[in-house]
């Protein structure tokens, strides 16, 4: 049977190359080279006028998702040490009480003073929480943050805050291994990466940076 | 494993149905026309779910979510329109 011509074969070609891309992408370290290219390194030391907890969900049943949590420990461990002595936590209602509600009440269970914490809650997008909490500090005159949250997000989060004027100490959060094992973890890195590389163009495209 | 399955499969065919080896690189053929017309409608959809995304924000005011187009039955949808599409323009109705 000869291969179909046109479109058919230009689809034949597509779906081969796809079937080697994902072979490769869940049978060889590959999604471990390029995390391990794309991230951004903690700093060294970390010492900032707030720290600003990005958003990340909540479940249905109205606890912190497995992300969101992680992100807030970190940033109540820094707050706890001293790193800054405002705790920002963001986070929007998902039908329920706001993520940065639900935040500011386990960093108060916590140990961080209710005085420290500032809560927004009306930033639904990363460019939104950049404004709002640019604006949030500057009434404060503060400017440099501890910018706390995933991995993956921040290099778009760190550019997206940095344009609205605030000086910018990248923190990032582990929110899947950067070494899976699994094809299938590998495969769930890759999409993870390819989807905030499209965010960023999405992002640069509408100017947020 | 699937090397495994995949060759016994092989044989079965070749010995207890009507499968010829050369119908076989036939139909890997087929699967990867398949593949990547799934492929194509998969961007096809995020194309339109993010536009439609855009465009809802801006004309309503109302929030969605941009990961809404990343949930993974985009992909299973999209391999089921590819299929039908595929076995639609070849003309195979089951026949």
């Amino acid at each position: 049977m000869r291969a179909a011509a046109g479109p058919g074969r230009a689809a034949t070609v597509l779906g081969a190359a796809t079937v080697v891309f994902l072979a490769v992408a869940a049978f060889t370290p590959i999604s471990s080279w390029l995390h391990a290219r794309l991230r951004e390194p903690g700093p060294a030391a970390v010492d900032a006028d707030a720290i600003v907890v990005l958003g990340s969900g909540v479940m249905p049943e109205g606890e912190l998702s497995d992300h969101s949590l992680r992100r807030l420990v970190e940033g109540v461990r820094l707050q706890r040490r001293g790193v800054a002595p405002l705790l920002v936590v963001l986070g929007p209602s998902y039908g329920g009480e706001t993520e940065a509600g639900l935040r500011a009440r386990l960093a108060g269970d916590l140990g961080v003073a209710a005085t420290a914490i500032v809560v927004e809650p009306e930033g639904r997008t990363t460019a939104e929480e950049a404004v709002r909490v640019a604006a949030l500090l500057r009434a404060r005159r503060l400017r440099r943050v501890a910018l706390v949250t995933g991995v993956h997000h921040l290099p778009r989060a760190r550019r997206a805050f940095a344009a609205t004027g605030l000086e910018v100490v990248a923190v990032p959060v582990s929110e899947r291994s950067g070494r899976p094992r699994r094809p299938g973890d590998r495969l769930a890195l890759v999409w993870v990466l390819a989807q905030e590389a499209a965010a960023r163009l999405l992002y640069r495209a509408a100017g947020a940076f | 494993m699937v090397a495994v399955t995949s060759g016994l499969a092989a044989w079965v065919g070749s010995r207890h149905g009507r499968g010829r080896p050369r119908a076989l690189g036939a139909a890997l053929r087929r699967a990867c026309e398949l593949v990547g017309l799934s492929v194509a409608f998969l961007a096809l959809n995020l194309v339109v779910g993010v536009t439609a995304v855009l465009v809802i924000r801006r004309a309503t005011g109302a929030f969605l979510s941009m990961y809404l187009n990343a949930d993974v039955t985009l992909v299973a949808l999209s391999v089921l329109q590819a299929a039908v599409w595929q076995w639609w323009r070849s003309g195979d109705g089951g026949e």
